[in-house]
């Protein structure tokens, strides 16, 4: 016979599960409509990257690069301009196919003249010594995440949602959080935490701002990075934007990188 | 209410300690901003690294559950240990050979390879022979044969706070794979720091207990009375009390050092109790109620008693002025507690032996025997004063020698006797991987790296470095970027590829470059592993780099610090700090006697025998070429202010005696009679109280108890053999006679 305090609790625990797993298709939903605004745009930009450490310590980079979806992966073409030492090379990433982990990675290198495949290094790398990685670049999946939605907000006066995502497999940080615009998906933030940890040690802004809106796609112009945990400061400055540029596959080939082909448009 | 007051003082004083911050290693010898601790902080705030602790494991075969460390489990251990010390707030960064990247050439281009990803270990033949001879690699994070491993971590920050969190979590996380059959050694500076830390606070309880027991039985035997025990030993406790209570007053951190400071507190404040309690019986037994006993013992004692205190206070609190704050907080600390024990002598004594029932003690005669064995020794070195003082005069002329050659050794090696756990584990680190000595030297460029003449200066410092002597190995970034345009195929690091060595770095997810070169690529860190070394070999190494450093150009700027940097600095401050100490406590104890004695020649005298054993026994150490460390530093200006006391004691009889009409020499003979009892009563409370610090595991501490009480026996010797000749030689001088003959004219 079932008493009508174990009634209640039943009720109450049937609603908590259903709420439960109504509230995570919604956070996975946004999540990947989310990466879909930003990753799913072919691109051409120019990129310039400082990475501060204190007032005095600088490092400065620019490159010219487009992306491009191939075959539902991303492909991204660069070629590096500053500093001076790295002027001639070219870089060429191609999205892993699904289940890799890492994307294939070739690099022209003029002192040699020749091409050289860089092979094992992973998403969570940081990007060419920035405070940016590999993944702030690369095409995220949503399933490679365990996701929750966490509170509903607001920044810079727009009302947004923040995700929690947690990665599937081993990185260096315990949960990542967007923060993305109820309006239309856009990322405005990302931050990440250490196992435990009330503060993320590492936090991007993508102010509305500098967001270039065209069509879905929703493209920061400029992202400045924390990273409280190596002191450091990066701002990632995107000139010559263009969205959706028509740009042949073969640009995101060995020959294009032994070339050093221009980007059209740049 | 007396009582009562003290009482709860006390125990508030006792809680307080515990809110007193830890301290240790650098920060507690010299203090956070000495020079060499600023310069090593800012090292680190630089690179990000130097400063690592290390977690090593050994792969032998059962009953470790590996025989190389390339084996699955080895590496899904140290995949899974590194992972959860990654996502520690504790950590800045964790090198492993799980999943740090190993770059080596492949038939196409460059693999960055890591043995296991996503929980799945991937060994290729190819890899591990780049592992087992990357220069970055072996010696570090795997040894030479490959069957011992290390996981490398950054601490976020080298105060202590931040270290015992790191060390905390590094053994939480070992212990899960020491239940799997691991068997870890941990080592690395903030493990040391953190391991004395922890050990002094529990040997202060051990070796505070253990001392209070010795002078409970030595108490026992020596006055034969319960009631004096009690009020003596209540006194000392509260004295330690106070004394550690100044710690949370003052803001002071709880050191390894100052937990030497309640047995030395239980042991010099005893004296003043065992002076007063012996008094008070006496005038009992002469008839007297309590409180006129009391009286009496406060009026015979007090002036003694102040003035002994202050010698001991002096020869502590002369630590002060030394350059290292470890040794002054401790001097300032076990100060406050001594003269805490001289308030509570006279305040808490009464109290508690005016409420005890004490009616039927009486005064124990001294023994007849007891006068024959005290005529005997003072007869001695008056019949052979020449030849005791032409001994005493050889001991000093090798004393001092000896101190000359007297080293200091303050290495966290040092406070660990032999088969302690983390003694072996230091040990075990050093044999097979990395050495806990080292040198980092940091060179800022006036242009970044990629500049020709900046590439060329800075790879010939990094030859000339590895070909000194002591030195091991040299690492930079030069090793990375040769490394990697080997790998790319392109021969050695030139102008040309530098850059591409830079970026090709950066690519394959290379984790450590922060830590070899600055952002702006002008500022290179040059890490030298060194043989394990001893004060003069560190010293001299020191030099030679400061040498090949002066040979670049006057425009770069060049910092050299690291852990054998900083070890030398903390050496080279323990040694100074001691003699200074010493010179400071024997010159103002000096001053004190001259003042209690009213003569500048007296004074004089009284000193030689107190300087003498301690100038010989350091000189000794010195010829033995054992090493000062921390605590034993800290020996000769405590042990000068406290065996003064019984020259006072002598000369104040003597004078007495004189004063009768008494010849000088006859005079000594009655002084040294009169005396010669209290001094061996306490040089046996004191020199028994110090051993009681051997039960420490700590060396530093035992060590520090072996040679206070050495140092006590020493004096004593001094005191009833060169005292008494010194009186005797000089008596029968033409100047005494005439000064003599001026007063009485």
């Amino acid at each position: 016979m079932i008493t009508p305090s174990q009634l209640t609790l039943a009720i109450l625990v049937a609603t908590f599960l259903v709420s439960t797993s109504l509230a995570n298709p919604a956070a996975d939903n946004i999540l990947e409509r989310a990466f879909g605004t930003r990753y799913d745009c072919t691109i051409t930009a120019v990129i310039e990257i400082e990475t501060r450490k204190g007032e005095q310590m600088a490092m400065k980079r620019r490159m010219e690069v487009a992306t491009k979806s191939i075959d539902s992966r991303l492909h991204t073409y660069a070629v590096f301009r500053e500093p001076q030492y790295v002027r001639g090379m070219a870089f060429l990433g191609i999205e892993a196919e699904e289940g890799g982990r890492s994307e294939e990675r070739f690099v022209y290198l003029p002192s040699l003249r020749k091409i050289r495949r860089v092979s094992g290094s992973q998403s969570d790398d940081a990007f060419l010594g920035t405070d940016l990685s590999y993944q702030d670049f690369e095409r995220q999946r949503r399933v490679n995440f365990r996701v929750a939605l966490a509170e509903d907000g607001a920044v810079g006066g727009e009302s947004a949602w923040t995700i929690v995502a947690r990665p599937e497999r081993a990185t260096g940080y315990e949960a990542v959080e967007h923060v993305i615009a109820k309006k239309d998906h856009a990322i405005l933030a990302t931050r990440y935490f250490k196992k435990g940890a009330t503060a993320a040690y590492k936090e991007l802004t993508m102010e509305r701002a500098h967001m270039l809106e065209h069509g879905a796609c929703r493209v920061p112009r400029r992202i400045r990075v924390v990273d409280r945990q190596r002191g450091t400061t990066t701002v990632l400055a995107v000139s010559q934007l263009r969205v959706d540029a028509d740009l042949p596959d073969d640009l995101f080939s060995m020959i294009s990188l032994e070339t050093k082909r221009p980007i059209p448009g740049l | 209410m007396t009582l009562l007051v003290a009482v709860v003082g006390s125990l508030l004083a006792a809680a307080s300690v515990t809110t007193a911050p830890r301290s240790s290693g650098a920060h507690a010898l010299l203090g956070e901003k000495h020079p060499a601790v600023a310069q090593v902080e800012r090292f680190l705030a630089s690179f990000g690294g130097g400063y690592p602790a290390v977690v090593a494991w050994s792969c032998m075969g059962p009953p470790d559950p590996c025989t190389s460390i390339f084996d699955e489990p080895s590496l899904k251990m140290a995949d899974q240990l590194a992972q959860r010390l990654l996502e520690s707030p504790h950590t800045l960064s964790v090198s492993g050979p799980a999943h740090t990247p190993i770059l080596f050439a492949t038939g196409t281009g460059v693999a960055s390879h890591r043995f296991v990803t996503d929980g799945v270990v991937n060994v290729t033949a190819d890899a591990v022979e780049a592992a087992l001879s990357d220069p970055l690699w072996h010696g570090t994070l795997i040894s030479a044969d490959g069957r011992v491993g290390a996981i490398i971590v950054e601490s976020i920050g080298t105060a202590p706070d931040a270290q015992t969190a790191l060390v905390t979590e590094i053994e939480r996380h070992v212990r899960e794979f020491e239940a799997r059959g691991f068997d870890f050694a941990v080592s690395g500076n903030p493990v040391f720091h953190v391991a004395s830390q922890r050990e002094a606070t529990a040997e202060t309880a051990l070796v505070g207990t253990s001392t209070g027991l010795v002078i409970l039985l030595l108490l026992l035997v020596l006055t034969r009375s319960w009631q004096s025990v009690f009020a003596i030993l209540l006194t000392i406790s509260m004295a330690t009390a106070y004394g550690l209570g100044s710690l949370s007053i003052l803001g002071w951190p709880w050191d390894p050092l100052t937990s030497a400071a309640p047995t030395m507190i239980l042991v010099m404040g005893c004296a003043d109790g065992i002076h007063f309690t012996t008094s008070y019986w006496r005038a009992r037994a002469d008839g007297r109620t309590r409180v006129p006993a009391l009286l009496r013992s406060t009026d015979e004692t007090m002036l003694p008693c102040l003035l002994t205190t202050a010698t001991s206070g002096i020869g502590l609190l002369s630590f002060l002025g030394t350059e290292s704050a470890g040794f002054a907080r401790f001097g300032a600390l076990t100060a406050v507690g001594v003269w805490s024990s001289l308030l509570l002598t006279f305040t808490v004594i009464p109290s508690v032996l005016v409420l005890l029932p004490n009616e039927d003690r009486f005064a124990v005669p001294e023994s007849v025997r007891w006068k024959g064995i005290s005529a005997s020794i003072i007869d001695f070195p008056i019949r052979h004063s020449s030849a005791v003082l032409l001994v005493s005069l050889a001991a000093a002329c090798i004393g001092v020698v000896g101190l000359t050659l007297l080293n200091a050794d303050a290495h966290p090696l040092s406070y660990w006797r032999e088969g302690h756990p983390t003694r072996e584990d230091i040990e075990f680190v050093s044999d097979n991987l990395v050495s806990i000595e080292g040198l980092e030297v940091g060179v800022s460029a006036s242009s970044a790296i990629s500049d020709g003449s900046v590439l060329k200066a800075l790879t010939g410092f990094q030859g000339q470095l590895a070909a000194l002597d002591h030195v091991r190995s040299v690492r930079s970034v030069f090793v990375l970027l040769d490394r990697s345009t080997r790998a790319l195929g392109g021969g050695g690091l030139t102008v040309e590829n530098i850059g591409e060595a830079l970026t090709l770095l950066a690519m394959s997810g290379e984790p450590s470059l922060d830590q070899w070169v600055s952002l702006d690529m002008k500022t290179v860190r040059f890490s030298i592993a060194t043989d394990s070394m001893g004060m003069t070999e560190r010293e001299g190494l020191l030099a030679d780099v400061s040498r090949l450093a002066a040979g670049l150009p006057t425009s770069w700027s060049i910092s050299i610090t690291g852990p054998s940097a900083l070890q030398s600095s903390i050496d080279r401050v323990v040694r100074s700090s001691a003699l200074q100490a010493f010179a400071g406590a024997t010159l103002l104890v000096a001053a004190v006697v001259i003042l209690f004695l009213g003569s500048v020649g007296w004074g004089v005298l009284a000193m030689i025998p107190n300087v003498l054993p301690m100038v010989v026994l350091f000189g000794l150490m010195g010829f033995a070429g054992i090493a000062l460390d921390a605590g034993t530093a800290l020996v000769a200006p405590i042990a000068i202010g406290i065996a003064v006391d019984d020259t006072i004691h002598f000369l104040h009889a003597f004078r007495e005696e004189r004063e009768t009409g008494t010849p000088a020499v006859e005079a000594a003979r009655r002084a040294g009679a009169r005396v010669v009892r209290a001094v061996v009563t306490t040089s046996v409370t004191l020199a028994t109280g110090f051993l009681a610090m051997l039960v420490s595991r700590f060396e530093s501490m035992s060590n520090m108890g072996l040679m206070s009480a050495s140092a006590i026996v020493a004096a004593f010797f001094a005191e009833i053999l060169v005292l008494p000749a010194l009186i005797t030689s000089v008596s029968g001088t033409r100047l005494y006679q005439r000064v003599i003959s001026r007063r009485k004219g």
